[in-house]
């Protein structure tokens, strides 16, 4: 068994899904509590350090227009808020942007999320969420040997949920 | 496509394989000891090569064994608790893992610091005990290349690794060719410790040093399109690739760089120091050869501390979501999204340990070599581990099942028991760095004593099924 799929059977165990399905070599579809997402899982680096992480992967309404969005937390030491940089996008790109960044809900979420990349794109002419945590992942080290899984906590897992319900009520208030 | 169908369909090819069996020889301080171990012993040196190669050939089949049998579990902790239970396992990997992880870091960043001062001119006027800087320096520096995020290791690493290999081998071969102004006793070199068996065996414990984390590349079993065949076949060449660079390279450098005494009092050789290197350099290609020599081995000691700080930190973030480290290592940057306590912490530890010693990594060496003891204990408690499953467990699937069984796993131990004996180089005793050992050995077992049976209140020797080992993992029970 390798190591994405060694991640993406924990993650979906302490997902506690209602369904989960196989659809890829590094990709499950999953439902918790009425939420459908994709879990992936990648590889990266090789010799001296593995690290394989999970990233939740969402898929919102339709949206035409070319979209990068990259989201990070606001503050200078602190979490303060959200903010969304365009790396991709028009007029209705840098709306969408201000709409989520201004969505209290989604900021409430997301606070608590410890992430390490937030992107939401337009992917296939729909709107996608990419969330990849710091947890639910798993670090190989050859110098000291090590393997270390860091667990998908019950904090994170609850914030990410909220974090995906929130994007999906902030996406109906929008359009382009 | 049937979940299964998916499973067993790889997704990395034999040459990743085998650039990950080669892996560590990209660090600097494999080559300060492949140069200190030419230096000292010559062709005993290069025979003692031959002997770790050997060893570790058949250490690599058990751990590929271990690796495919619990693919899951994937580390030594979950190889020695299937096999002699969690007391054994936690003091095996704790002794390991915290004498390793205390010295590593700071032979490293030690190292870096005299590589510069000696391949670099216009270093070259720094004291010695100065060097340190260079090395905290980068370690700095790398630290906030981590703080902010930015993932210099992935495709870093893969060049880098094909770059030392390619110097490494390339500066031998043309060392070998190109006419010898020395007077040599046989291909290496003479050995200043004798020639006879157990100066052989007495430096089996720094060659061995050259294969150091070779096991690394079982987790990639899984992942090998036909596994079976490419898996030991890549760790096969990666030891031979190995092998094959430190030969050649230990032939040219004794061929083209004089071995002089530096210090007739202390018997301190120029092969002692990392000063043949630049004179290889120059030996070699002159004044570019230098500052190739110069620029690939900073590097190489560069990826080397990148990784601790880039792995380090990710381990403490989860040890603190887990209640086991302070919380504060659990706290992300806002903007930059790093783990910035570990980071810092990373950079700490072997940055004071580096200046407390002045970057002369001499005074830590037998430490270090209370961590080779340790590592290599912990070898011999995986061998037997995998003997006692192999006893207890003959119906466990084993995709990888190693050829000649029981040769390997009792062969290798039998090694390592040997290059414990002989551990100890000229000029230092064996009790000297047996002391050491066993002190941290005893703290070690205390530490896992009080976790599995006071903290986690389990059996001490109670061994887990693989199977059991593998539903824990996953949440099943």
């Amino acid at each position: 068994m390798s190591d994405v799929d060694a991640v993406l059977r924990r993650v979906v165990a302490e997902l506690r899904p209602d369904r989960s399905t196989r659809v890829a070599g590094d990709r499950v579809a999953v439902e918790v509590d009425g939420q459908s997402f994709a879990v992936r899982a990648a590889t990266r680096g090789r010799m001296m350090l593995r690290i394989t992480d999970s990233t939740f992967v969402a898929t919102g309404p339709a949206w035409p227009d070319p979209l990068a969005l990259e989201a990070t937390h606001s503050g200078r030491l602190h979490r303060t808020g959200m903010a969304m940089k365009v790396r991709t996008g028009n007029a209705s790109a840098h709306a969408m942007a201000e709409h989520l960044a201004a969505d209290p809900a989604l900021r409430d979420a997301a606070l608590p999320l410890d992430f390490t990349r937030f992107g939401i794109t337009a992917e296939d002419g729909h709107l996608t969420s990419s969330i990849t945590l710091m947890g639910a992942s798993m670090t190989r080290m050859r110098v000291p040997p090590n393997t270390s899984w860091i667990r998908l906590h019950d904090d994170q897992r609850d914030a990410l949920l909220a974090t995906m319900a929130a994007l999906d009520r902030a996406w109906a208030t929008t359009s382009t | 496509m049937s979940e299964q169908t998916i499973l067993e369909k790889g997704v990395v090819g034999f040459p990743t394989a085998l650039a990950t069996a080669v892996g560590l020889i990209i660090a600097s301080s494999v080559l300060l000891t492949a140069t200190q171990g030419f230096g000292v012993g010559g062709g005993v040196f290069a025979a003692a090569i031959g002997i770790s190669f050997v060893l570790m050939l058949f250490q690599v089949m058990v751990f590929s064994e271990a690796g495919t049998a619990m693919p899951l579990a994937g580390s030594v902790y979950d190889y020695i608790n299937a096999g002699m239970g969690r007391f054994v396992a936690a003091t095996g990997t704790i002794v390991a893992y915290l004498l390793v992880h205390l010295f590593a870091g700071t032979a490293e960043t030690a190292s870096i610091g005299l590589f510069a001062q000696v391949n670099f001119p216009f270093l070259e006027s720094m004291p010695a005990e100065r060097t340190w800087i260079i090395g905290v320096s980068l370690l700095v520096v790398f630290g906030v290349v981590n703080l902010l995020g930015i993932e210099v290791y992935g495709a870093f690493e893969v060049v880098l690794t094909a770059v030392m290999w390619t110097t490494i081998t390339l500066f031998g071969i043309i060392g070998i060719l190109k006419a010898s102004t020395l007077q040599l006793d046989g291909f290496f070199g003479t050995s200043l410790v004798g020639n006879d068996l157990s100066a052989v065996l007495s430096m089996v414990g720094l060659a061995m040093f050259l294969f150091v984390g070779v096991e690394y590349v079982t987790p990639l079993a899984a992942e090998l399109r036909d596994a079976d065949r490419n898996l030991p076949r890549s760790m096969f060449l990666g030891l031979i690739a190995v092998a094959f660079a430190m030969f050649v390279y230990g032939a040219g450098i004794t061929r083209q760089v004089p071995n002089e005494v530096l210090d007739p009092e202390t018997g301190l050789s120029l092969f002692d120091t990392p000063l043949p290197i630049p004179a290889f350099g120059e030996a070699i290609l002159g004044g570019f050869g230098r500052w190739w020599l110069a620029i690939a081995v900073l590097f190489a000691g560069a990826a080397t501390l990148n990784t601790l700080l880039a792995g380090i930190p990710r381990i403490l973030y989860g040890m603190a979501k887990d209640g086991t480290f302070p919380k504060v290592f659990a706290y992300l940057h806002p903007r930059y999204r790093t783990p910035v306590a570990g980071i810092v912490l990373a950079i700490l530890l072997p940055g004071i340990y580096t200046i407390v010693i002045q970057g002369d990594i001499d005074s830590i060496f037998v430490l270090i070599l209370a961590g080779v003891c340790a590592w290599l204990v912990a070898y011999v408690l995986v061998n037997i581990s995998v003997m006692i499953l192999r006893s207890i467990r003959p119906d466990l699937r084993r995709p990888y099942r190693m050829p000649l069984y029981p040769l390997p796993p009792i062969l290798a131990t039998i090694g390592m028991v040997v290059t414990l004996w002989f551990i100890a180089p000229p000029g230092l005793t064996r009790g000297a760095i047996y002391s050491r050992f066993f002190v941290m050995l005893a703290v070690s077992a205390v530490i896992a004593f009080v976790q599995v049976k006071v903290v986690s209140k389990l059996p001490l020797f109670d061994r887990p099924s693989p199977e059991e080992l593998a539903a824990e993992e996953v949440g099943a029970v």
